[in-house]
């Protein structure tokens, strides 16, 4: 009887242990955004690292601030198919985690929405920028990463600022391409900024297609001070810059992008950021999607120190509350809105290997903090 | 006489005995890599060619010698203040920020922003007798009165690690604001003051109990709380007074010890990180990182009397009076 008690002890103990801080990781298996894309020069496309190795660091980076509240974070970093995403989050929940951490594109992170409904867990979608994601309300959900909107409001604050009023946008043919132009021109309208031209752009290099495959007839018989360029897979984007009719500068997928993090950003500590990331992956850049699963779990574990003792709910009211005063690195303290839970962050406008500029730019005001002149505010937001 | 051939008349018979109470003042150029030397009057003495990104700085007591963390180079140079040269170099771990001297300056304690350590490095044989593991990026290093504890800050962990010296261990994490840089303790050993960048805050901590006695805060009129970034701070020598430096406010704040009110601000420029005080406090030294100059303040009216530029991304400032 005795032995047994003590065996129950013991699973029960291993079980719940106290101290541990679970926090769940949950991917895609052989997500397309990850995909190894090869363009015919073996130039590899779109950033070929999966994320995890930020939630690592966030953990390494904290493990000081654990200690001192006793907690113990422990990473459960789950990865699946379409299907099996939902029974992943489930499980990860049953198994103690509070907080999951989302690298999962947009119409996925709906359905780990779904399947976690009324679960006592908190999920943060740290890659999907998609409006929808935010405009569906989910009342467990934070975004760490910047939503479509903020990126758009970020190149247009830009653009204001250096007086490029004339914009040609060319989009492409993946079908997300359609929703970044689209969310640009809604951005640049607001703003009143002019679009003299929207036209597509083909891979197909068809003659009888050469109004949408050669970059000079694209870029030709319209006025601009800049182009905007929506291309998710950055295959044709990457030939245009040098290349347009008249002389002017590439914004958007390629050139001037805005962005989260650039490992390029050289003051308030990123450096510092970007070099640790460099030294644990054996020298790989700190992309913006790292940015966002590291501030992601670090915005965690600095909420859990701050009110200990407190379950999943209270920390993330406490996150979203204007006490929460989160580091990224950026020069300025962050925290997720109480309306959307989408986090504030400057954003940056960086080329591959400079930061030209930092949004909200200055000069661009707002009643409470300027940050919110980026993104989707209080009074337009609503719920779909 | 002519006035220009008095002025070097004098400078030249002053120079030689010069080597302590020169009045000069010395800034650090983090991206200059070198030290500018000011006269008294603010003209450019000399400028020092340092190892690279020289950030904190301390005089040893004697005020013969300046002691310079260089972040890029991995060394605290060692500069000779009669000749204005340096004159030797201390091995440290990467990037070393900010440094403190025990207090027979037998051993420095250096915070290594890039390896999550506070090194104990012994200064006349030039080795490391202890590492100390710490929170990510560490900043702020202090000594306790009877140098018996030396608090340091971890930017990214939040809080003040308190180490004991004598078992080189951590023996208390004290959590504090978001993003601590910088102490002062009270001359009467009872007070520790840390900044806090990015909660815009102070915390005093206190060193009988280890707790938090009070938080700060600062808001120079017409700023918002998020534009303050307090960072640098010096305490008088009656202990009364402190000066802290508001970053992106682009103010410095002044603070009464006791009553721990705000006397006033005064605008000084872009990035104000660090101050010093002349020995007889009548004038405050504030070094503008992102503006590349400083501002000199008087201390009486708390106004700023000029600003002058010094050379790339001013880091640490220090009188020799």
């Amino acid at each position: 009887m005795r032995s047994l008690a003590v065996l129950l002890i013991g699973l029960w103990a291993g079980a719940a242990a106290a101290d541990d801080l679970r926090i769940g990781y949950l991917s895609l298996a052989d997500d397309t955004r990850y995909q190894q894309d090869w363009g015919y020069a073996r130039l590899i496309l779109p950033p070929p690292v999966r994320t995890i190795d930020a939630a690592r660091m966030a953990i390494t980076d904290l493990a000081f601030v654990a200690e001192a509240v006793n907690l113990k974070p422990v990473l459960d970093a789950r990865e699946s198919g379409p299907d099996g995403l939902a029974a992943s989050v489930q499980a990860m929940v049953a198994d103690g985690a509070g907080f999951v951490v989302l690298d999962l594109p947009a119409p996925l992170v709906k359905v780990v929405a779904e399947a976690a409904a009324g679960l006592p867990v908190t999920l943060i979608n740290a890659t999907a920028p998609e409006e929808s994601v935010r405009t569906a309300c989910y009342p467990n959900m934070l975004h760490s990463g910047p939503s479509l909107r903020m990126t758009m409001d970020s190149y247009v604050q830009y653009l204001r600022a250096m007086n490029w009023m004339k914009v040609l946008v060319l989009v492409g043919e993946d079908p997300s391409d359609q929703g970044l132009a689209d969310a640009f021109v809604t951005s640049a309208e607001r703003m009143r900024l002019e679009i003299t031209g929207t036209r597509a752009f083909t891979l197909a290099a068809n003659p009888e297609a050469r109004e949408g495959n050669n970059v000079k007839l694209l870029t030709a018989d319209v006025d601009y001070d800049v182009v905007f360029v929506a291309d998710t897979r950055g295959e044709f984007g990457r030939f245009i810059p040098y290349a347009t009719q008249a002389p002017r500068p590439v914004i958007g997928s390629v050139g001037l992008t805005a962005l989260a993090w650039h490992w390029s950003m050289e003051r308030d500590g990123a450096t510092q950021v970007s070099s640790r990331f460099d030294k644990m992956t054996g020298g790989r850049k700190m992309s913006a999607a790292d940015w966002s699963v590291w501030v992601a779990v670090k915005s965690v574990i600095s909420a859990y120190s701050k009110v200990p003792g407190a379950d999943q709910a209270k920390v993330r009211d406490y996150m979203k509350s204007a006490r929460f005063r989160l580091d990224g690195s950026k020069g300025v303290t962050l925290g997720y809105r109480p309306w959307d839970g989408q986090l504030r962050m400057p954003l940056l406008l960086a080329t591959s290997d400079a930061v030209i500029a930092i949004a909200p730019i200055e000069g661009y005001l707002h009643p409470e903090t300027t940050l919110d002149t980026l993104g989707t505010d209080q009074a337009e937001f609503a719920c779909n | 006489m002519n006035r220009w051939l008095f002025a070097a008349a004098i400078g030249l018979c002053a120079a030689p005995a010069l080597a302590k109470d020169t009045g000069l003042i010395f800034v650090s150029l983090e991206r200059g890599n070198e030290i500018v030397v000011l006269n008294p009057d603010l003209t450019e003495h000399k400028r020092i060619e340092t190892s690279r990104r020289p950030r904190d700085m301390h005089f040893n007591a004697a005020r013969d010698k300046l002691y310079v963390a260089c972040g890029d180079d991995d060394v605290i140079d060692v500069i000779d203040i009669a000749t204005l040269e340096v004159i030797d170099s201390i091995p440290t771990g990467p990037s070393p920020e900010v440094f403190a001297f025990s207090p027979d300056e037998a051993q420095i304690y250096v915070s290594n922003e890039e390896d999550s350590t506070m090194e104990i490095i012994d200064v006349a044989s030039k080795t490391v007798s202890a590492r100390v593991p710490t929170g990510a990026e560490p900043e702020g290093v202090i000594n306790s009165i009877d140098g018996k504890t030396v608090f340091v800050t971890s930017e990214v962990a939040d809080m003040v690690h308190v180490v004991d010296i004598a078992t080189a261990r951590v023996t208390k994490n004290i959590i504090v604001g978001t993003r601590p840089r910088r102490f002062v303790v009270t001359p009467d050993g009872a007070e520790l003051w840390v900044s806090d960048e990015l909660s815009s805050e102070v915390h005093v901590i206190d060193l009988a109990t280890l707790k938090i006695a009070q938080v700060m805060s600062f808001l120079p009129p017409g700023f918002r709380p998020e534009d303050v970034t307090p960072v640098g701070m010096a305490i008088t020598q009656d202990g009364s007074k402190v000066i802290i430096t508001l970053g992106r406010a682009n103010h410095v704040a002044f603070v009464d010890v006791k009553s721990r009110e705000v006397l006033g601000y005064a605008l000084v420029g872009s990035r104000a990180w660090d101050v010093a005080l002349s020995r007889d406090e009548s004038t405050a030294y504030i070094a503008n990182g992102l503006s590349d100059d400083i501002t000199v303040i008087d201390m009486a009216t708390m106004t700023p009397l000029q600003s002058l530029p010094v050379g790339r991304t001013p880091h640490s400032i220090r009188v020799d009076d």
